[in-house]
């Protein structure tokens, strides 16, 4: 039997107390939003994952301090790279890194992140195996696909396109493709011909590969890809079979996913 | 009736009491919440750990007797020979780590762990110190937690501290107030401390909380790492592979960088490794701790000294984890007392 005196209430009132303050505070929670404190940059990397994974490009909010000069740091960019407990975003034209606020390594410890996607929804398109004269029509015909369905903000891809080229290649053309791709694509070098496995890439990129190529007067005589992942972000309205409807049978696609919400 | 009368009738020093208390200051400090299935491990753990202690506290019973001298002449020993660890442990060093932080890098890890048995054997010298040596006990506790601070660590300043004080109230050298007061400076010391490293906003708890969170979501049932996070220091031992420690995978499940170490409170460590038996280890862990609990109550002596060291570093695990072989051996250390000490006819 536990006796009533100063202590034993206390204990009890202090821990009302503590329960109450941890109720309101797990009833205005972070985990269900994509609001996150520094401190659990871990989750935000993770959601990030999650959305990238869906297809979203995503925009990050921050607010912290600069690590060099430790001034207050506030802005936004959208994502690049994320992992290990940081982010890497573009920047007002700059790559910067973003970790948790007693973060010594990056360009900004942050207190909070914001996630947040910069369209609404994402379709995603599986393509068959494909190929063309050269990449310019490729990108092309993969972009009328796409305006076909919706007006899209970027197309984004994944797979792999195989270049034949119609002359020598030499290696420094890798190093100037890989400037354009974004990080998590890759590059394999053929005498003649180029294998470019797409991760994380988007139509846009592509059609600066094929200008790349040109101005290096390197002509590429076939384009063949493997099954391949269109990701078209848009603020669609439609719904699935009305954007199936709008899919011509030519087009070869194997699947169609509409997809609203960046975390399942 | 006094405030000291009725600090010796609360149950404030329950094993239980404290645990539960210091779990919700430290949800309640740190700016981040863990979610539901976060907080359901907690409350599970915490019950599993009230069970333990009633059936510790009900069944075992303190048989054993000690002679205060030689428990005193063997802690001597332990301590002068943790203070020339200490000193060869600065000396291979190249410095003190209070002064310069970089310095605890090149610590040695064995003669550091051999210093912190300075915390242990002073709590077995305050619990064979008579009533009335106050100034004695105060010296002791202030000079271990003093060469521990040198280290750089918090945890084992305030353990010196916490145990400290616990043994000697125990032990009738200091009144209510005074364990209070000694409560009072290990809270300031912490708070210090962990401003002096990470200044006014600190995010360590939230931190720590959050990891622990992403452990109760990511792992399965029945646990990811099946032991290699709380006794990663043991399978160090016998490997011949390199082994990762305990709080750097817990980094790595969470997706920190390599290298980054990161703790995950008391509940996180234990249930990476074993999902829902980790309820098993918080029924054995208030096991323990309500047994000793009973045993400082009744005897005295090297059982409040071995209850104050269970006690404090159970309740420094409430942000670091227990993941440390030294830890571990003293809970086995006071496993072993106690089940010695009820099983002897």
């Amino acid at each position: 039997m536990v006796r009533r005196n100063f202590f034993n209430t206390a204990i009890i009132v202090i821990a009302i107390i503590l329960v109450l303050l941890i109720g309101y505070r797990y009833a205005t929670t972070e985990s269900e939003t994509l609001h996150f404190s520094g401190p659990n940059i871990y989750r935000a990397v993770y959601a990030y994952e999650v959305m990238h994974e869906q297809g979203f490009e995503v925009n990050l909010e921050f607010e912290g301090k600069w690590t060099d000069s430790g001034e207050l740091a506030t802005g936004s960019g959208i994502v690049l790279e994320a992992g290990e407990g940081k982010f890497v975003i573009d920047y007002q034209n700059s790559e910067i890194s973003v970790g948790g606020p007693t973060s010594g390594a990056e360009h900004v410890g942050a207190a909070t992140i914001i996630l947040t996607t910069t369209h609404a929804s994402v379709i995603k398109l599986g393509l068959e195996p494909r190929s063309s004269g050269d990449l310019d029509s490729l990108v092309s015909e993969l972009n009328s696909l796409a305006e076909r369905l919706v007006t899209p903000q970027s197309i984004g891809i994944a797979g792999e396109i195989m270049l034949d080229s119609e002359t020598l290649l030499k290696p420094t053309i890798i190093q100037e493709i890989d400037n354009i791709l974004k990080p998590r694509n890759e590059i394999t070098f053929f005498e003649t011909g180029l294998k470019l496995s797409l991760e994380n890439s988007d139509l846009t990129e592509l059609a600066e590969v094929a200008n790349l190529l040109k101005a290096s007067g390197i002509g590429v005589s076939k384009a063949a890809t493997s099954r391949m992942l269109l990701l078209v972000r848009c603020s669609c309205t439609l719904t699935e079979a009305e954007l199936n409807e709008k899919i011509p049978e030519a087009a070869n696609v194997y699947s169609l996913q509409l997809i609203k919400t960046p975390v399942q | 009736m006094t405030l000291s009368k009725q600090f010796l009738q609360s149950e404030l020093l329950r094993p239980s009491v404290l645990l539960i208390l210091g779990t919700l200051l430290f949800m309640g400090v740190s700016v981040y919440v863990p979610g539901f299935k976060g907080l359901v491990v907690i409350v599970g753990c915490l019950a599993a750990f009230v069970i333990g202690e009633k059936i510790g506290f009900k069944k075992f019973k303190a048989k054993l007797n000690f002679d205060l001298k030689k428990v005193r002449t063997w802690s001597l020993i332990v301590f002068a020979i943790a203070l020339a660890s200490l000193y060869f442990d600065f000396y291979s060093a190249g410095g003190i780590p209070l002064f310069n932080t970089a310095i605890r890098r090149f610590l040695n890890p064995w003669l550091t762990s051999i210093a912190f048995l300075m915390v242990p054997a002073s709590a077995l010298l305050i619990s064979t110190l008579k009533k009335n040596a106050k100034l004695k006990t105060i010296a002791l506790i202030l000079f271990t937690a003093g060469m521990m601070a040198l280290l750089g660590y918090r945890t084992e300043v305030l353990a010196a501290l916490i145990s400290g004080g616990l043994v000697a109230y125990y032990c009738e050298i200091f009144e209510a107030k005074e364990a209070l007061a000694i409560a009072l400076v290990a809270i300031l010391a912490f708070t210090g401390m962990t401003l002096m490293r990470g200044g006014l906003q600190n995010y360590r708890f939230a931190t720590t909380l959050g990891a622990f969170d992403f452990i109760a979501e990511e792992t399965g049932s029945f646990g990811l790492t099946h032991g290699s996070v709380q006794f990663a220091d043991v399978v160090k031992m016998i490997a011949k592979e390199p082994v990762v420690g305990g709080r750097h995978l817990i980094a790595s499940i969470i997706g920190g960088r390599p290298g980054v170490s990161i703790t995950s409170t008391l509940y996180g460590p234990p249930f990476a490794d074993f999902g829902v038996f980790a309820l098993i280890e918080f029924l054995l862990l208030g096991l323990l701790a309500g047994g000793l609990y009973k045993f400082a109550k009744e005897k005295k002596g090297v059982f409040a000294a071995a209850h104050a060291i269970v006690l404090t570093f159970l309740l420094l695990g409430i942000e670091t984890g227990i993941t440390d072989l030294i830890i571990w051996i003293y809970f086995v250390l006071g496993g072993g007392l106690l089940v010695y000490s009820n099983f002897k006819k």
